[in-house]
Protein backbone atom coordinates (compact mmCIF):
# COMPACT_ATOMS: atom_id res chain seq x y z
CA UNK A 1 0.00 0.00 0.00
CA UNK A 2 1.64 3.44 -0.68
CA UNK A 3 2.26 5.84 2.28
CA UNK A 4 -0.45 8.01 0.78
CA UNK A 5 -3.06 5.82 1.03
CA UNK A 6 -1.89 3.98 3.94
CA UNK A 7 -1.91 7.72 6.18
CA UNK A 8 -5.32 8.79 4.29
CA UNK A 9 -6.66 5.52 5.82
CA UNK A 10 -6.11 6.48 9.51
CA UNK A 11 -8.16 9.85 8.96
CA UNK A 12 -11.38 9.88 10.49
CA UNK A 13 -13.95 9.43 7.67
CA UNK A 14 -15.19 12.75 7.72
CA UNK A 15 -11.38 14.20 6.90
CA UNK A 16 -10.49 11.17 4.56
CA UNK A 17 -13.42 12.79 2.29
CA UNK A 18 -12.40 16.03 2.46
CA UNK A 19 -8.85 15.36 1.13
CA UNK A 20 -10.12 12.96 -1.76
CA UNK A 21 -12.51 15.45 -2.53
CA UNK A 22 -10.07 18.46 -3.11
CA UNK A 23 -7.89 16.02 -5.27
CA UNK A 24 -10.61 15.47 -7.46
CA UNK A 25 -11.09 18.74 -7.78
CA UNK A 26 -8.00 19.69 -8.23
CA UNK A 27 -7.92 16.66 -11.14
CA UNK A 28 -9.61 19.77 -14.13
CA UNK A 29 -5.77 21.91 -13.11
CA UNK A 30 -2.71 21.05 -14.84
CA UNK A 31 -0.38 22.42 -12.18
CA UNK A 32 -3.22 21.03 -9.01
CA UNK A 33 -3.58 17.98 -10.91
CA UNK A 34 0.44 17.48 -10.62
CA UNK A 35 0.30 18.62 -7.02
CA UNK A 36 -2.32 15.74 -6.79
CA UNK A 37 -0.40 13.46 -8.42
CA UNK A 38 2.74 14.26 -6.57
CA UNK A 39 0.71 13.65 -2.93
CA UNK A 40 -0.38 9.96 -4.10
CA UNK A 41 3.34 9.47 -4.98
CA UNK A 42 4.93 10.54 -2.39
CA UNK A 43 6.91 8.28 -0.07
CA UNK A 44 9.71 10.39 1.38
CA UNK A 45 7.95 11.26 4.20
CA UNK A 46 6.94 8.78 7.25
CA UNK A 47 3.67 7.60 8.47
CA UNK A 48 3.13 9.56 10.97
CA UNK A 49 4.60 12.94 9.74
CA UNK A 50 2.37 12.10 6.06
CA UNK A 51 -0.51 11.24 8.38
CA UNK A 52 -0.14 14.52 10.17
CA UNK A 53 0.16 16.60 7.09
CA UNK A 54 -3.12 15.27 5.76
CA UNK A 55 -4.78 15.59 8.76
CA UNK A 56 -3.45 19.46 8.85
CA UNK A 57 -4.80 19.76 5.56
CA UNK A 58 -8.44 18.32 6.27
CA UNK A 59 -8.83 20.62 8.87
CA UNK A 60 -7.93 23.39 7.04
CA UNK A 61 -10.67 22.70 4.82
CA UNK A 62 -13.01 22.21 7.40
CA UNK A 63 -13.20 25.90 8.58
CA UNK A 64 -15.50 28.23 8.25
CA UNK A 65 -15.71 30.05 6.26
CA UNK A 66 -14.15 27.78 3.88
CA UNK A 67 -10.90 28.67 2.75
CA UNK A 68 -9.37 28.76 -0.52
CA UNK A 69 -8.15 25.12 -0.75
CA UNK A 70 -5.20 26.01 -2.40
CA UNK A 71 -4.08 28.31 0.11
CA UNK A 72 -4.78 26.11 2.95
CA UNK A 73 -2.76 23.74 1.33
CA UNK A 74 -0.07 26.19 1.06
CA UNK A 75 -0.11 26.83 4.90
CA UNK A 76 -0.23 23.18 6.01
CA UNK A 77 3.10 22.43 3.87
CA UNK A 78 4.89 25.18 5.86
CA UNK A 79 4.25 23.57 9.38
CA UNK A 80 5.50 20.45 7.37
CA UNK A 81 9.11 21.80 5.70
CA UNK A 82 12.50 19.67 6.05
CA UNK A 83 10.95 16.59 7.84
CA UNK A 84 12.26 14.58 4.86
CA UNK A 85 15.38 12.00 5.86
CA UNK A 86 18.44 13.82 6.70
CA UNK A 87 21.04 12.31 5.31
CA UNK A 88 24.03 10.75 6.75
CA UNK A 89 26.94 11.99 7.53
CA UNK A 90 28.78 9.32 4.90
CA UNK A 91 26.57 10.20 2.00
CA UNK A 92 26.48 14.65 2.46
CA UNK A 93 27.99 16.16 -0.63
CA UNK A 94 31.12 18.87 -0.06
CA UNK A 95 29.76 20.98 -2.56
CA UNK A 96 26.34 22.00 -3.14
CA UNK A 97 25.02 24.06 -6.27
CA UNK A 98 22.37 26.39 -7.02
CA UNK A 99 20.99 28.50 -9.73
CA UNK A 100 18.60 31.52 -9.28
CA UNK A 101 17.79 35.04 -11.22
CA UNK A 102 20.03 37.39 -11.10
CA UNK A 103 17.59 39.80 -10.29
CA UNK A 104 16.50 37.13 -7.29
CA UNK A 105 20.13 37.26 -5.63
CA UNK A 106 20.42 40.89 -6.33
CA UNK A 107 16.82 41.64 -4.45
CA UNK A 108 18.33 39.62 -1.36
CA UNK A 109 22.03 41.10 -1.34
CA UNK A 110 19.88 44.34 -1.17
CA UNK A 111 17.48 43.08 1.76
CA UNK A 112 20.48 42.53 4.39
CA UNK A 113 21.28 44.49 5.60
CA UNK A 114 18.93 46.97 3.73
CA UNK A 115 21.81 49.23 2.95
CA UNK A 116 22.40 49.21 -1.05
CA UNK A 117 19.02 49.83 -3.74
CA UNK A 118 18.48 46.91 -5.83
CA UNK A 119 19.46 48.14 -9.10
CA UNK A 120 22.86 48.63 -7.39
CA UNK A 121 22.98 45.42 -6.41
CA UNK A 122 22.22 43.86 -9.34
CA UNK A 123 24.72 46.11 -11.07
CA UNK A 124 27.65 44.92 -9.19
CA UNK A 125 26.77 41.49 -9.42
CA UNK A 126 26.89 41.57 -13.75
CA UNK A 127 29.89 43.97 -13.45
CA UNK A 128 31.79 41.48 -11.31
CA UNK A 129 30.52 38.15 -12.36
CA UNK A 130 34.12 36.72 -12.59
CA UNK A 131 36.27 38.42 -10.22
CA UNK A 132 34.05 40.31 -7.51
CA UNK A 133 35.72 42.95 -5.11
CA UNK A 134 36.15 42.97 -1.63
CA UNK A 135 33.25 45.21 -1.44
CA UNK A 136 30.99 43.31 -3.18
CA UNK A 137 32.11 40.23 -1.47
CA UNK A 138 31.46 41.52 2.39
CA UNK A 139 27.82 42.40 0.69
CA UNK A 140 27.19 38.83 -0.91
CA UNK A 141 28.74 36.88 2.65
CA UNK A 142 25.35 38.74 4.63
CA UNK A 143 22.89 37.50 1.77
CA UNK A 144 20.40 34.95 2.47
CA UNK A 145 21.13 32.27 -0.74
CA UNK A 146 17.59 31.46 -0.57
CA UNK A 147 14.30 30.99 1.24
CA UNK A 148 13.64 29.15 4.37
CA UNK A 149 13.95 26.06 2.49
CA UNK A 150 16.07 25.84 0.03
CA UNK A 151 16.78 23.08 -3.06
CA UNK A 152 20.27 22.66 -4.16
CA UNK A 153 21.90 19.81 -6.21
CA UNK A 154 25.41 18.35 -6.35
CA UNK A 155 27.47 16.58 -8.54
CA UNK A 156 26.24 12.82 -9.30
CA UNK A 157 29.24 10.89 -9.51
CA UNK A 158 31.74 13.11 -7.91
CA UNK A 159 30.28 14.89 -4.87
CA UNK A 160 33.39 17.13 -4.07
CA UNK A 161 33.04 18.70 -7.69
CA UNK A 162 31.07 21.98 -8.85
CA UNK A 163 27.98 20.16 -10.13
CA UNK A 164 27.50 22.57 -12.61
CA UNK A 165 30.77 21.00 -14.53
CA UNK A 166 28.50 17.85 -15.60
CA UNK A 167 25.83 20.73 -16.72
CA UNK A 168 25.67 22.50 -19.92
CA UNK A 169 27.15 26.10 -20.23
CA UNK A 170 24.11 27.78 -20.82
CA UNK A 171 20.75 28.91 -18.88
CA UNK A 172 18.39 26.96 -21.11
CA UNK A 173 20.32 23.76 -20.57
CA UNK A 174 20.36 24.07 -16.91
CA UNK A 175 17.39 25.04 -16.39
CA UNK A 176 16.33 21.73 -18.03
CA UNK A 177 18.72 19.55 -16.38
CA UNK A 178 17.37 21.05 -12.84
CA UNK A 179 13.71 20.72 -13.64
CA UNK A 180 13.09 24.49 -13.46
CA UNK A 181 10.09 24.42 -15.41
CA UNK A 182 8.93 28.44 -14.75
CA UNK A 183 12.24 29.91 -16.59
CA UNK A 184 11.24 31.36 -20.02
CA UNK A 185 15.04 32.57 -21.20
CA UNK A 186 17.21 35.26 -19.46
CA UNK A 187 19.91 34.48 -17.95
CA UNK A 188 20.77 32.57 -14.78
CA UNK A 189 23.58 32.63 -11.72
CA UNK A 190 24.80 29.46 -10.76
CA UNK A 191 27.15 29.41 -7.31
CA UNK A 192 28.59 26.17 -5.28
CA UNK A 193 28.45 26.26 -1.90
CA UNK A 194 29.11 24.01 1.75
CA UNK A 195 27.08 23.79 4.70
CA UNK A 196 26.95 21.86 7.86
CA UNK A 197 23.27 22.36 8.03
CA UNK A 198 21.50 18.82 7.80
CA UNK A 199 20.67 18.16 4.16
CA UNK A 200 16.74 16.38 3.77
CA UNK A 201 15.68 14.66 1.10
CA UNK A 202 12.97 17.10 -0.59
CA UNK A 203 8.97 16.23 0.70
CA UNK A 204 6.04 16.92 -1.07
CA UNK A 205 5.66 19.78 1.65
CA UNK A 206 8.74 21.36 0.18
CA UNK A 207 7.65 21.80 -2.66
CA UNK A 208 4.15 22.98 -1.77
CA UNK A 209 2.11 23.97 -4.80
CA UNK A 210 5.67 23.93 -7.14
CA UNK A 211 4.63 21.29 -10.05
CA UNK A 212 7.85 20.86 -11.09
CA UNK A 213 8.72 18.60 -8.37
CA UNK A 214 8.44 14.81 -8.75
CA UNK A 215 8.59 12.64 -5.62
CA UNK A 216 11.51 9.91 -5.95
CA UNK A 217 10.04 6.13 -5.73
CA UNK A 218 12.59 4.93 -3.75
CA UNK A 219 11.55 5.42 0.12
CA UNK A 220 15.17 4.59 1.26
CA UNK A 221 16.63 7.20 -0.86
CA UNK A 222 19.32 9.34 0.93
CA UNK A 223 17.90 12.44 -1.74
CA UNK A 224 15.51 12.88 -4.49
CA UNK A 225 16.05 14.10 -8.14
CA UNK A 226 14.80 16.78 -10.56
CA UNK A 227 12.93 16.28 -13.44
CA UNK A 228 14.46 17.15 -16.68
CA UNK A 229 12.24 19.27 -18.25
CA UNK A 230 13.10 17.16 -21.88
CA UNK A 231 13.31 13.39 -22.52
CA UNK A 232 16.70 11.58 -22.38
CA UNK A 233 18.36 14.84 -19.78
CA UNK A 234 20.52 13.42 -17.35
CA UNK A 235 18.20 13.85 -13.26
CA UNK A 236 20.28 15.51 -10.89
CA UNK A 237 20.42 14.68 -7.31
CA UNK A 238 18.41 17.28 -4.78
CA UNK A 239 18.36 18.26 -1.27
CA UNK A 240 16.71 21.02 0.56
CA UNK A 241 18.07 22.57 4.02
CA UNK A 242 17.70 25.74 5.74
CA UNK A 243 18.77 29.12 4.69
CA UNK A 244 22.52 29.64 4.56
CA UNK A 245 24.38 33.06 4.38
CA UNK A 246 26.61 33.82 1.37
CA UNK A 247 29.45 32.84 3.79
CA UNK A 248 29.40 29.38 2.58
CA UNK A 249 29.32 30.52 -1.05
CA UNK A 250 32.57 29.53 -2.65
CA UNK A 251 33.28 32.56 -5.18
CA UNK A 252 33.30 33.71 -7.58
CA UNK A 253 29.51 32.97 -8.54
CA UNK A 254 28.70 32.70 -12.45
CA UNK A 255 26.40 34.34 -14.32
CA UNK A 256 25.14 32.26 -16.90
CA UNK A 257 23.11 33.39 -20.70
CA UNK B 1 1.68 27.23 -14.90
CA UNK B 2 1.51 30.65 -16.17
CA UNK B 3 -0.66 33.99 -15.71
CA UNK B 4 -2.45 33.79 -18.62
CA UNK B 5 -5.49 33.13 -16.32
CA UNK B 6 -5.00 37.18 -15.25
CA UNK B 7 -6.40 37.69 -18.86
CA UNK B 8 -9.80 36.72 -18.07
CA UNK B 9 -9.98 38.48 -14.36
CA UNK B 10 -11.43 42.10 -13.61
CA UNK B 11 -9.78 44.46 -12.31
CA UNK B 12 -10.79 44.07 -9.11
CA UNK B 13 -10.28 40.40 -9.18
CA UNK B 14 -6.60 41.28 -10.70
CA UNK B 15 -6.24 43.43 -7.68
CA UNK B 16 -7.51 40.55 -4.93
CA UNK B 17 -5.25 37.97 -6.86
CA UNK B 18 -2.34 40.59 -6.70
CA UNK B 19 -2.76 40.92 -2.38
CA UNK B 20 -2.84 36.98 -2.16
CA UNK B 21 0.23 35.86 -4.56
CA UNK B 22 2.33 38.97 -2.95
CA UNK B 23 1.32 37.54 0.73
CA UNK B 24 2.40 34.19 -0.54
CA UNK B 25 -1.67 32.34 -0.45
CA UNK B 26 -1.88 31.58 -4.15
CA UNK B 27 1.11 30.08 -6.02
CA UNK B 28 2.81 32.03 -9.02
CA UNK B 29 5.26 30.35 -11.41
CA UNK B 30 8.18 30.26 -9.39
CA UNK B 31 11.76 29.01 -11.30
CA UNK B 32 12.24 27.51 -7.85
CA UNK B 33 10.04 26.88 -4.94
CA UNK B 34 11.49 29.76 -2.55
CA UNK B 35 11.95 32.27 -5.26
CA UNK B 36 9.86 34.96 -4.36
CA UNK B 37 6.62 36.41 -5.69
CA UNK B 38 7.13 39.38 -7.29
CA UNK B 39 10.00 37.89 -9.23
CA UNK B 40 8.10 35.22 -10.87
CA UNK B 41 5.14 37.54 -12.11
CA UNK B 42 8.05 39.95 -13.53
CA UNK B 43 9.53 37.28 -14.99
CA UNK B 44 5.93 36.22 -16.60
CA UNK B 45 4.20 39.24 -16.94
CA UNK B 46 5.45 40.18 -20.65
CA UNK B 47 3.02 36.92 -21.88
CA UNK B 48 0.05 38.76 -20.69
CA UNK B 49 -1.91 40.81 -23.26
CA UNK B 50 -1.72 44.49 -22.93
CA UNK B 51 -5.08 45.28 -21.04
CA UNK B 52 -4.12 42.97 -18.45
CA UNK B 53 -0.38 44.28 -18.14
CA UNK B 54 -1.83 47.79 -17.80
CA UNK B 55 -4.77 46.31 -14.77
CA UNK B 56 -1.72 44.63 -13.31
CA UNK B 57 -0.21 48.33 -12.97
CA UNK B 58 -3.31 49.84 -11.80
CA UNK B 59 -3.59 46.89 -9.50
CA UNK B 60 0.06 47.67 -7.73
CA UNK B 61 -0.79 51.40 -7.62
CA UNK B 62 -3.27 50.48 -5.96
CA UNK B 63 -1.88 48.28 -3.44
CA UNK B 64 1.08 50.54 -2.89
CA UNK B 65 -1.56 53.53 -2.13
CA UNK B 66 -3.16 51.19 0.34
CA UNK B 67 0.27 50.81 2.40
CA UNK B 68 1.41 54.15 1.90
CA UNK B 69 -2.20 55.36 2.95
CA UNK B 70 -1.87 52.36 6.44
CA UNK B 71 1.60 51.39 6.65
CA UNK B 72 0.28 48.24 6.96
CA UNK B 73 2.01 44.70 5.96
CA UNK B 74 4.28 42.45 6.30
CA UNK B 75 7.93 42.94 5.43
CA UNK B 76 8.22 40.40 2.46
CA UNK B 77 4.80 41.68 1.48
CA UNK B 78 5.86 45.34 1.22
CA UNK B 79 9.17 44.43 -0.44
CA UNK B 80 7.65 42.32 -3.19
CA UNK B 81 4.84 45.14 -3.60
CA UNK B 82 7.79 47.39 -4.19
CA UNK B 83 9.60 45.66 -5.73
CA UNK B 84 6.93 44.64 -8.10
CA UNK B 85 6.20 48.84 -8.45
CA UNK B 86 9.91 49.22 -9.43
CA UNK B 87 9.98 46.46 -11.99
CA UNK B 88 6.68 47.65 -14.17
CA UNK B 89 8.49 51.14 -13.23
CA UNK B 90 5.42 52.91 -11.78
CA UNK B 91 7.79 56.19 -10.88
CA UNK B 92 5.50 59.02 -12.07
CA UNK B 93 2.39 57.21 -10.08
CA UNK B 94 3.88 55.94 -6.56
CA UNK B 95 7.08 58.12 -5.97
CA UNK B 96 5.14 61.21 -4.20
CA UNK B 97 3.26 58.94 -2.69
CA UNK B 98 6.31 56.83 -1.12
CA UNK B 99 8.11 60.17 -0.47
CA UNK B 100 4.94 61.56 1.65
CA UNK B 101 5.09 58.59 4.13
CA UNK B 102 7.94 59.87 6.47
CA UNK B 103 6.20 62.86 7.02
CA UNK B 104 2.80 62.14 6.35
CA UNK B 105 2.09 58.95 7.96
CA UNK B 106 1.10 59.24 11.94
CA UNK B 107 2.64 55.71 12.52
CA UNK B 108 5.83 56.38 10.33
CA UNK B 109 7.67 55.87 13.18
CA UNK B 110 6.27 52.76 14.19
CA UNK B 111 7.25 51.29 11.06
CA UNK B 112 9.62 48.30 11.26
CA UNK B 113 12.96 49.63 11.12
CA UNK B 114 13.00 46.75 7.23
CA UNK B 115 9.84 48.22 5.77
CA UNK B 116 11.28 51.96 6.08
CA UNK B 117 14.42 50.86 4.48
CA UNK B 118 12.59 49.70 1.52
CA UNK B 119 10.48 52.11 1.51
CA UNK B 120 13.47 54.73 0.85
CA UNK B 121 15.62 51.73 -1.12
CA UNK B 122 12.64 51.94 -3.51
CA UNK B 123 12.71 56.18 -4.06
CA UNK B 124 16.14 55.39 -4.92
CA UNK B 125 15.34 52.25 -7.45
CA UNK B 126 12.35 54.10 -8.83
CA UNK B 127 14.97 56.92 -9.81
CA UNK B 128 12.50 59.63 -7.94
CA UNK B 129 15.13 61.66 -7.22
CA UNK B 130 14.35 63.55 -4.13
CA UNK B 131 15.92 66.99 -2.63
CA UNK B 132 18.72 66.35 -0.90
CA UNK B 133 16.94 67.91 2.28
CA UNK B 134 14.59 64.50 2.19
CA UNK B 135 17.94 62.90 2.64
CA UNK B 136 19.31 64.65 5.03
CA UNK B 137 15.89 64.24 7.19
CA UNK B 138 15.87 60.84 6.77
CA UNK B 139 19.45 60.92 8.44
CA UNK B 140 18.24 62.58 11.06
CA UNK B 141 15.63 60.34 11.28
CA UNK B 142 18.28 57.66 11.91
CA UNK B 143 22.08 57.55 10.71
CA UNK B 144 22.66 54.04 10.52
CA UNK B 145 19.42 52.18 9.17
CA UNK B 146 19.12 55.00 6.05
CA UNK B 147 21.87 55.57 5.57
CA UNK B 148 22.38 53.55 2.61
CA UNK B 149 19.29 54.79 0.80
CA UNK B 150 20.78 58.22 1.88
CA UNK B 151 23.87 58.22 -0.15
CA UNK B 152 22.31 56.53 -2.93
CA UNK B 153 19.41 59.32 -2.91
CA UNK B 154 22.60 62.21 -2.42
CA UNK B 155 24.99 60.65 -5.05
CA UNK B 156 21.31 60.88 -7.26
CA UNK B 157 21.43 64.62 -6.93
CA UNK B 158 25.10 64.91 -7.47
CA UNK B 159 28.44 63.66 -6.99
CA UNK B 160 29.29 67.24 -4.72
CA UNK B 161 26.23 65.99 -3.06
CA UNK B 162 27.43 62.12 -1.56
CA UNK B 163 30.61 63.26 -0.91
CA UNK B 164 29.37 65.89 1.44
CA UNK B 165 27.63 63.04 3.86
CA UNK B 166 30.41 60.71 3.75
CA UNK B 167 31.67 61.90 7.44
CA UNK B 168 28.45 61.60 8.62
CA UNK B 169 27.95 57.83 7.70
CA UNK B 170 27.95 55.25 10.04
CA UNK B 171 30.57 52.91 11.56
CA UNK B 172 29.69 49.84 10.10
CA UNK B 173 31.69 47.01 8.41
CA UNK B 174 28.25 45.79 6.07
CA UNK B 175 27.81 49.39 5.60
CA UNK B 176 31.19 50.39 4.41
CA UNK B 177 30.79 47.82 1.95
CA UNK B 178 27.95 49.33 0.54
CA UNK B 179 28.63 52.52 0.47
CA UNK B 180 31.98 51.33 -1.42
CA UNK B 181 29.85 50.08 -4.34
CA UNK B 182 27.55 52.89 -4.57
CA UNK B 183 30.31 55.11 -5.11
CA UNK B 184 32.18 53.22 -7.33
CA UNK B 185 29.21 53.21 -9.48
CA UNK B 186 28.81 56.73 -9.37
CA UNK B 187 32.27 57.23 -10.67
CA UNK B 188 31.56 54.96 -13.46
CA UNK B 189 28.55 57.08 -14.62
CA UNK B 190 30.87 60.22 -14.33
CA UNK B 191 31.78 61.50 -17.81
CA UNK B 192 35.83 60.72 -18.17
CA UNK B 193 36.95 64.17 -17.91
CA UNK B 194 35.23 64.95 -14.72
CA UNK B 195 36.61 61.76 -12.84
CA UNK B 196 40.06 62.72 -11.91
CA UNK B 197 38.80 65.65 -9.84
CA UNK B 198 35.68 64.13 -8.57
CA UNK B 199 38.54 61.29 -7.17
CA UNK B 200 40.56 64.21 -5.86
CA UNK B 201 37.64 65.11 -4.32
CA UNK B 202 37.25 61.93 -2.75
CA UNK B 203 40.43 61.26 -1.39
CA UNK B 204 40.51 64.25 0.43
CA UNK B 205 37.30 63.52 2.43
CA UNK B 206 38.90 60.00 3.32
CA UNK B 207 40.61 61.54 6.84
CA UNK B 208 37.06 62.45 8.12
CA UNK B 209 35.31 59.31 7.37
CA UNK B 210 34.78 56.50 9.68
CA UNK B 211 37.66 54.10 10.01
CA UNK B 212 35.78 51.07 7.84
CA UNK B 213 34.72 53.61 5.69
CA UNK B 214 37.84 54.75 4.89
CA UNK B 215 38.96 51.49 4.28
CA UNK B 216 36.78 50.41 1.83
CA UNK B 217 36.55 53.53 -0.02
CA UNK B 218 40.37 53.32 -0.27
CA UNK B 219 39.73 50.02 -2.41
CA UNK B 220 37.86 51.73 -5.10
CA UNK B 221 40.17 54.90 -5.34
CA UNK B 222 42.77 52.31 -5.82
CA UNK B 223 41.41 50.89 -8.57
CA UNK B 224 40.74 54.44 -9.84
CA UNK B 225 44.41 55.90 -9.35
CA UNK B 226 45.27 56.53 -12.63
CA UNK B 227 42.95 54.02 -14.33
CA UNK B 228 39.78 53.11 -16.00
CA UNK B 229 37.53 50.74 -13.53
CA UNK B 230 38.45 46.94 -13.53
CA UNK B 231 35.39 45.85 -15.19
CA UNK B 232 35.52 47.69 -18.33
CA UNK B 233 39.39 46.65 -18.81
CA UNK B 234 39.97 44.78 -21.86
CA UNK B 235 40.27 41.00 -21.17
CA UNK B 236 44.03 41.06 -21.80
CA UNK B 237 46.71 38.22 -20.98
CA UNK B 238 46.51 39.51 -17.49
CA UNK B 239 43.28 38.89 -16.94
CA UNK B 240 43.02 35.67 -19.09
CA UNK B 241 45.96 34.43 -16.85
CA UNK B 242 44.28 35.00 -13.83
CA UNK B 243 40.95 33.47 -14.84
CA UNK B 244 43.36 30.29 -15.81
CA UNK B 245 44.86 30.37 -12.37
CA UNK B 246 41.11 29.90 -10.78
CA UNK B 247 39.46 28.33 -13.89
CA UNK B 248 42.37 25.46 -14.48
CA UNK B 249 40.18 24.51 -17.56
CA UNK B 250 40.46 27.74 -19.43
CA UNK B 251 44.49 26.82 -19.80
CA UNK B 252 43.75 25.54 -23.42
CA UNK B 253 42.62 29.24 -24.35
CA UNK B 254 45.79 30.59 -23.75
CA UNK B 255 49.06 30.02 -25.23
CA UNK B 256 52.96 30.38 -24.62
CA UNK B 257 53.75 33.96 -23.58
CA UNK B 258 55.46 35.91 -26.32
CA UNK B 259 59.05 35.66 -24.40
CA UNK B 260 58.53 31.56 -24.41
CA UNK B 261 57.59 31.69 -28.09
CA UNK B 262 60.44 33.60 -29.16
CA UNK B 263 62.77 31.08 -26.92
CA UNK B 264 61.17 28.37 -28.78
Amino acid sequence: MAVFDDALATLPPPLRALVEAQLVAWGTHPEWQQVGANLRAECALVHELFTSLLHDFAAALQTDPPPVPEKAWKTTCKSHELRGSAMPAGARPAVLGRAWRVGAFAAAISETPGDLPEGAAERALRSYARRPPARLSAQIRATALGGAVMWATFHPDDTAQDPFTCLPESAEGIACALGLGYHRGGELVVFIYSTHLPLHRPTIADASSYSYYRPHHDPAAHHGYTRPLKPGVRPMPEVVHATVTGAALVLPYRIIA
Amino acid sequence: MSLLHLNSMSLDQLRAWLKDALNERVPVPRLTPDERPDIAILACEGTLDKLTRRDLETACCDLVHEFTRSGEGSRAYVRAVLHLAVGLQLRDRLAGALAAMPSHLPNWPHLERAVQQTVLLTLVDLKAVQPAEFWLSMLAQDGDAFAGAALAGMLANSWEAGLSILPRLPERESFASAAAILIGQALEDLPPAHRTGCLRDLEAVLPSCSPALRDALHEVVEEYRGNSPPHTQPHGTRAALAACRKYPELAPCVGPSRKARLAA
